[in-house]
């Protein structure tokens, strides 16, 4: 999988190349605003959870590949 | 003043722990060979502790996960349009003051120059500059007092906000001048620290960051790799081990003992290391931490030059003593 530099860094980009690295970079910005809103509200709730009743958390169950 | 730190004891855990960090870093390694990323890949790489990473991302408070993804956007200017009329370079000692006095003119709180290194780059990393301006950007102490909680979490994104905006300004400028200029930020491509040194802005520090006169190690860095052609700074020597060496108060502090009296070996160097899979996992539960950098002597305010000044001369005097 490539960096976030390796995807939106462009060195003397067309003007094409240019606002086609925005649109995917806005893209890839609004997944993981996504994310957090979504699945990042329920491992914040999980966590919370965990932390009040000292029962830890697997990050396995929680992240999947 | 002892604060109120969350427990060691991480409410979370792996069920198959990945490939330990310490192993990847290269602890014990007495051959020199490049790092490995391990963590903040910035999110678009697979590391091996990767969904660690995400974990820390997703449990960050509103305003920390905003800014990041605000400041991504501005990164995408860190690189772009060269100029077609390239500047003629007459005196590269005039064009290095300019370049300087540009850099702190945009912000920045401190600058040096070193020539592009191997130690700074990854395994497989491919990064073809000739030299990197390497400058760093104050956190406000007050508010890095607030350590563990998202209020210094949110100072922290804010200074890596302003030494973004300060390095893609300097990476435009350059490349307005015909020459290629790229800014490396927040990303994870690039190691910091040994352009740091390497530039002369200061040293490593027992806790693994930086410690420079100016902020100690309150402050982001930032890179802008170019081919201008450059006068390049020197290593100092700002006596830290001499404090590091008999200082305990990032040692005692950390919740976790990730941080060593003695220095390691580490891919062929004998050097500062700080325990990956202790720091980091609390790291994550501590909204990215900072208690070493909060209570390192060298992080007061106004205090580094005379700190460097004293122990200086303390070592001068103990050498004189030695040849009497």
């Amino acid at each position: 999988m490539k960096s976030f530099e390796e995807q939106f860094y462009i060195e003397n980009p067309t003007r094409f190349e240019a606002i086609k690295r925005d649109l995917l970079l806005l893209l890839w910005l609004f997944k993981r605003a996504l994310m957090w809103a979504g699945k990042g509200l329920i491992i914040r709730l999980a966590y919370q959870k965990a932390k009040n009743t000292g029962k830890p958390l697997v990050i396995e169950d929680l992240i999947k590949d | 003043m002892k604060k109120d730190f969350p427990s060691p004891e991480v409410p979370f855990a792996y069920r198959d722990q990945p490939l330990s960090g310490n192993i990847i870093n290269g602890l014990g390694e007495t051959t020199k060979r490049a790092a490995t990323q391990v963590f903040h890949g910035s999110g678009a790489r697979d590391l091996e502790w990767g969904k660690l990473e995400l974990f820390f991302g997703l449990i960050n408070p509103f305003k920390v996960s905003w800014l990041n993804l605000v400041n991504r956007w501005m990164l995408r200017n860190a690189d772009g349009p060269i100029s077609n009329n390239v500047r003629k370079i007459t005196s590269q000692t005039d064009i290095t003051a300019e370049i300087k006095d540009l850099a702190m003119s945009f912000g920045a709180g401190s600058v040096g120059i070193s020539p592009m290194i191997k130690e700074a780059l990854y395994k497989d990393g491919e990064i073809n500059y000739a030299n990197a301006i390497v400058i760093l950007y104050p956190m406000d102490t007050d508010e890095m007092q607030h350590v563990t909680t998202g209020r210094a979490g949110t100072e922290t994104m804010r200074a890596y906000m302003e030494i973004s905006r300060t390095a893609i300004e300097l990476s435009k400028k350059i490349r307005a001048m015909g020459w290629r200029a790229r800014a490396y930020c927040e990303g994870a491509d690039l190691l910091h620290i040994p352009l740091a040194i390497n530039a002369g802005l200061g040293q490593l520090g027992k806790h693994g960051s930086l410690i420079c006169r100016e902020f100690g190690s309150s402050m982001r860095i930032a890179t802008i790799l170019t081919d201008l052609p450059l006068d390049h700074d020197r290593p100092i020597d700002i006596a830290v081990d001499d404090l590091c060496i008999g200082c305990r108060r990032c040692t005692l502090d950390c919740p976790v003992d990730a941080i060593s009296d003695e220095k390691h070996m580490v891919r062929g160097d004998d050097k500062w290391y700080v325990d990956f899979d202790k720091c980091v996992p609390y790291f994550t539960e501590a909204v990215g931490c900072g208690i070493c950098i909060e209570v390192c002597p060298w992080s007061k305010p106004d205090r580094g030059f005379s700190l460097s000044e004293k122990l200086l001369k303390k070592r001068e005097k103990n050498k004189l003593k030695e040849l009497q």
